[in-house]
């Protein structure tokens, strides 16, 4: 089938790149520690035990989780489409018969999944060696965890299609992308839990799909979500999920005929 | 001339561009002067498989690989030689030699009275590089304004600068495009942009890397045209490295040939061509299926099928001749004659070496 | 024809003595100037390209002024929080903040072209470098000028202006002084940082991600006072890598703060000093890797 095979030769593309990702492996931890470090220091220098529900081994996971989130979920960005269309490449991409946002989700998936492998286990792997981590407590919430986790992948995906397509419209699509990239580490909780935000920022920010691309799936696995929170939460994330991904597939459908009234 | 002692104790008298192989006997009178020139580089096979990646870490293999060996030539002021060569022959990594790019394993060499790689900044002031792939142009800024940050790298007087600058834009037709931002010239304008870069400094040598790669037949010929005006008027030394067999055809006299490493040739143009045969192929579709499909003057170089590739020396059978001849004998479906490419010569050139273990030139 | 031969072959044998080293220096002050005029014109040149596109570059800024504030407004959180981060008020961690932060964006102003080494030695173009005759270093150094850079000084700058507004400081021009030698010690620190980045380039360019950890890394943990970190992190930053003396040590004697790490006065005065060593080494590792270029080709 061909997204299988779209996905395995992504998988082992990333593969080949051996000192590319050691490289990223010791950057992400030690950005990690460094963040974890500072969280001790501020619970153990207010004396407090919990701060928004967090224990010093919540936050520690936390950002353990999220160091380890970076490479899978691309969260410092990911231009490739962007690029394509920019070169002018993406005419020769429209001649095959392939559904070009299934044909990159396929290639993300493989992707993903090697990032998650040899960059997002030993990363937690480093941690736990290094620090107290909190592990899921329950098959059920290794469970819960393991679907939130795809969601977000999924939305993630599609947040960031939708980045890159806005290159059929604007020539300045790199610059807006940064900034939205960038916008998204904060308000996705990947630099602070979103509980940790004033409780007026948190309302707004909760209703962007952001917080279900990495706050929600660490917040199942640190367990702070069980019974029908939980199932509220993998709801509001299914929605997410279907939503961008028609936004996404949308806003193509349009850059493309855009494209050929235009001629790129 | 210079007397040489060969191998096998007959000495032959030789022109200019054979040296004794002692290195470091460089003359002070060549423009270009290179003696013993040798390139080795080291790379490290890697091993495949995660197990090999492991054991990389550790220790890697080390592999040597020699891309110019004992290469030797002189080059005088003023002349206009070709470098020939196939792909990694080492062209190449002796024309970054001679640029001050990068440093020679051992030998010696010196252009203009300096040693490149020893006196890179004071040495590049006096020669011009031309890059076929790249430019050495800025790429987001008008040409105008790339020559006249040229003209401040380079610290030319500004009368001689613009000077220059005129006379080139006339030859060149550069004035269509001054104030088009690099990046959107087609790639001929670009090579006659940065063909009139390499010499806004007066240099002593330009040493072209491909000038016409990609061109169409008036771009190419517009940029020969230019380089042997530079050449001849103000005797600029030119080294040019080129696979089109066209350019060293209408601009070069002399011919530098390396393959695998070494020189192979050093020689008039005419006397490669008289030696390894003044090249042409004909290729013939046979119109039957014939057993044997020789022909008198003539040699079978390639057969696939009922394609016939003949090869004939020029100068002994005329292309007409053997197409009565091939007539005579065959039915033929349909024919072409091509010119021979380099490529085939170097070839023919590399079988005649080590058939005979040795080069012989008569010049 | 030119005269061709006139600055021809180079005169052969030893200078004598003392005139040889004063025309040596006179001729380093002279390579320096029109080094330095060189640089102005490359400077000017590459605003007038990026100027072609103002709205790029309004939003590119606009990107780097979010980006680099993001670090910012996760402190500002943290503060909603605890009131106190290892002891030091939210005034003074942005003075902390705000000195390491405009270090760094002087430095990627400068030194922008080595930070972007990476993709001169993808595509191959260091070759075009060493055919110009000008020092490598004054080519790289002038291959960009990133006015978009300029968002992350001024939002550095904001907030130590801030911070020092808030802090309600009144210092003499000793201590102003002073803090001018601090970000400038600073930047010639990340500076350093930035040669070695473009010196591993020269050596493998897969593994150089890895040295984002000591510029983006070194910045975002000098903007919290330095004593909160480990045992094992707080000697490396005072002995291997000198970052406590990019802002920390300073800061802790410009106000006058408790240091748990050490002499206040003393290593607030090798500040300057030993963020120029860093800048040394950077030049030095710099030119290894040219000379390793020029053995083994790319």
């Amino acid at each position: 089938m061909l997204h299988l095979a779209l996905a395995q030769t992504s998988f082992k593309r990333m593969v080949s790149y051996r000192a590319a990702t050691l490289a990223g492996l010791v950057t992400n931890f030690f950005f990690g520690a460094m963040r974890a470090y500072i969280f001790i220091a501020l619970y153990r220098g207010a004396g407090k035990t919990v701060v928004a529900g967090y224990s010093i081994e919540d936050a520690v996971t936390y950002t353990a989780l999220t160091q380890a989130a970076i490479a899978p979920l691309l969260l410092f960005g990911w231009w490739d489409v962007m690029r394509t269309i920019q070169s002018g490449d993406i005419a020769s991409d429209l001649t095959k018969p392939i559904d070009y946002y299934s044909f990159w989700l396929a290639r993300d998936l493989g992707r993903a999944l090697h990032d998650v492998l040899a960059r997002g286990v030993p990363i937690l792997l480093a941690y736990s060696l290094v620090f107290d981590i909190v592990w899921p407590g329950s098959a059920a919430a290794w469970a819960g965890f393991g679907v939130s986790a795809l969601l977000a992948l999924l939305i993630s995906f599609s947040w960031r299609f939708v980045v890159n397509v806005s290159a059929f419209w604007s020539t300045d699509a790199f610059g807006l992308g940064r900034v939205a990239y960038m916008s998204v580490l904060l308000l996705s909780g990947f630099l602070v839990p979103v509980a940790f935000f004033p409780d007026w920022l948190q309302g707004l920010v909760r209703l962007l799909p952001f917080p279900a691309m990495v706050n929600t799936p660490i917040e199942l696995w640190l367990g702070m979500l069980t019974g029908r929170e939980l199932a509220a939460a993998l709801l509001v994330q299914t929605a997410w999920v279907v939503g961008l991904a028609a936004l996404a597939r949308f806003a193509y459908g349009r850059g493309v005929a855009r494209l050929a009234v235009q001629g790129g | 001339m210079i007397d040489v002692e060969r191998d096998d104790g007959r000495s032959e008298e030789r022109g200019p561009g054979y040296q004794s192989h002692d290195a470091g006997k460089v003359s002070r009178d060549a423009a270009v002067s290179v003696s013993g020139l040798t390139k080795t580089f080291v790379t490290h096979a890697r091993r495949p498989g995660v197990g090999g990646a492991l054991r990389d870490l550790v220790t890697r293999e080390r592999r040597l690989v020699p891309a110019v060996r004992d290469v030797s030539f002189e080059i005088a002021a003023g002349e206009l030689v070709g470098y020939l060569g196939p792909n990694g022959a080492g062209k190449s990594t002796t024309i970054k030699m001679l640029t001050g790019v990068l440093v020679p394993t051992s030998g010696a060499a010196t252009v203009a009275g300096f040693v490149p790689w020893r006196e890179r900044v004071r040495y590049t002031r006096h020669i011009g590089v031309v890059f076929g792939q790249r430019t050495n142009l800025w790429w987001d800024l008008p040409l105008s304004e790339s020559f006249d940050l040229l003209r401040h790298v380079y610290d030319v007087p500004r009368d001689r600068h613009a000077a220059n600058l005129h006379r080139f834009e006339r030859l060149l037709g550069l004035d269509e495009f001054m104030s088009t931002p690099v990046r959107q010239l087609s790639l001929g304008q670009r090579m006659r942009a940065d063909l009139a870069a390499s010499l806004l400094h007066d240099p002593l040598v330009v040493f072209l890397d491909e000038p016409t790669i990609g061109l169409d037949v008036l771009a190419k010929e517009r940029i020969r045209g230019f380089v042997r005006e530079m050449n001849s008027e103000r005797g600029v030394t030119v080294v040019l490295t080129t696979h089109d067999l066209g350019d060293v055809e209408k601009l070069c006299r002399r011919v530098l040939m390396i393959a695998d490493g070494r020189l192979l040739f050093d020689g008039d143009l005419d006397a490669l061509h008289a030696r390894f045969g003044a090249d042409r192929e004909i290729v013939v579709d046979m119109a039957d299926d014939y057993p044997e499909v020789g022909v008198p003057g003539a040699s079978v170089v390639e057969r696939q099928g009922r394609r016939v590739t003949y090869a004939f020396d020029r100068h002994g059978m005329s292309g007409s001749d053997l197409i009565q001849e091939l007539a005579k004998r065959y039915r033929i479906a349909d024919l072409s004659v091509r010119e021979s490419e380099i490529e085939t010569t170097v070839r023919r050139v590399y079988a005649e070496m080590e058939a005979h273990g040795r080069m012989e030139v008569t010049e | 024809m030119s005269g061709a031969w006139a600055t021809g072959p180079p005169a052969t044998g030893a200078g004598d003595g003392l005139e040889s080293v004063g025309a040596a220096l006179r001729r380093a002050v002279s390579d320096g100037r029109s080094g330095a005029a060189l640089y102005v014109r490359l400077a000017a040149a590459r605003t007038r390209g990026q100027m072609q596109y103002k709205v790029s570059f309004v939003l590119e800024s606009l990107a780097t002024f979010i980006g680099t504030g993001l670090d910012f407004v996760t402190i500002l959180v943290f503060f909603t929080r605890f009131d106190h981060i290892g002891g030091w008020t939210m005034p003074e961690v942005a003075l902390l903040y705000g000195l390491v932060g405009v270090s760094f964006a002087l430095a990627q102003f400068l030194g922008a072209g080595f930070e972007d080494f990476e993709e001169v030695i993808r595509r191959g173009t260091f070759d075009q470098v060493l055919v110009k005759p000008r020092g490598a270093f004054l080519q790289v150094t002038g291959s960009q000028f990133p006015l978009r850079r300029a968002g992350r000084l001024l939002q550095a700058g904001t907030v130590l202006a801030l911070a020092l507004w808030w802090l309600e400081v009144e210092w003499g021009p000793g201590k102003w002084a002073f803090l001018g030698w601090t970000v400038l010690g600073g930047a010639l620190f990340f500076m350093g940082l930035l040669l070695l980045k473009a010196a591993v380039c020269f050596f493998t360019v897969q593994s150089v991600e890895a040295t984002n950890v000591l510029t983006y890394g070194g910045q975002e943990m000098a903007g919290y006072p330095m004593h909160i970190y480990g045992p094992w992190l707080r000697r490396a930053f005072v002995f291997v890598v000198p970052l406590a003396f990019v802002n920390y040590f300073p800061a802790v004697y410009l106000l006058g703060k408790p240091s748990p790490m050490g002499d206040a006065a003393t290593y607030a005065a090798l500040a300057f000093p030993l963020c120029g060593v860093v800048l040394l080494f950077g030049i030095a590792a710099w030119r290894v890797g040219v000379r390793h270029y020029q053995s083994t080709g790319s």
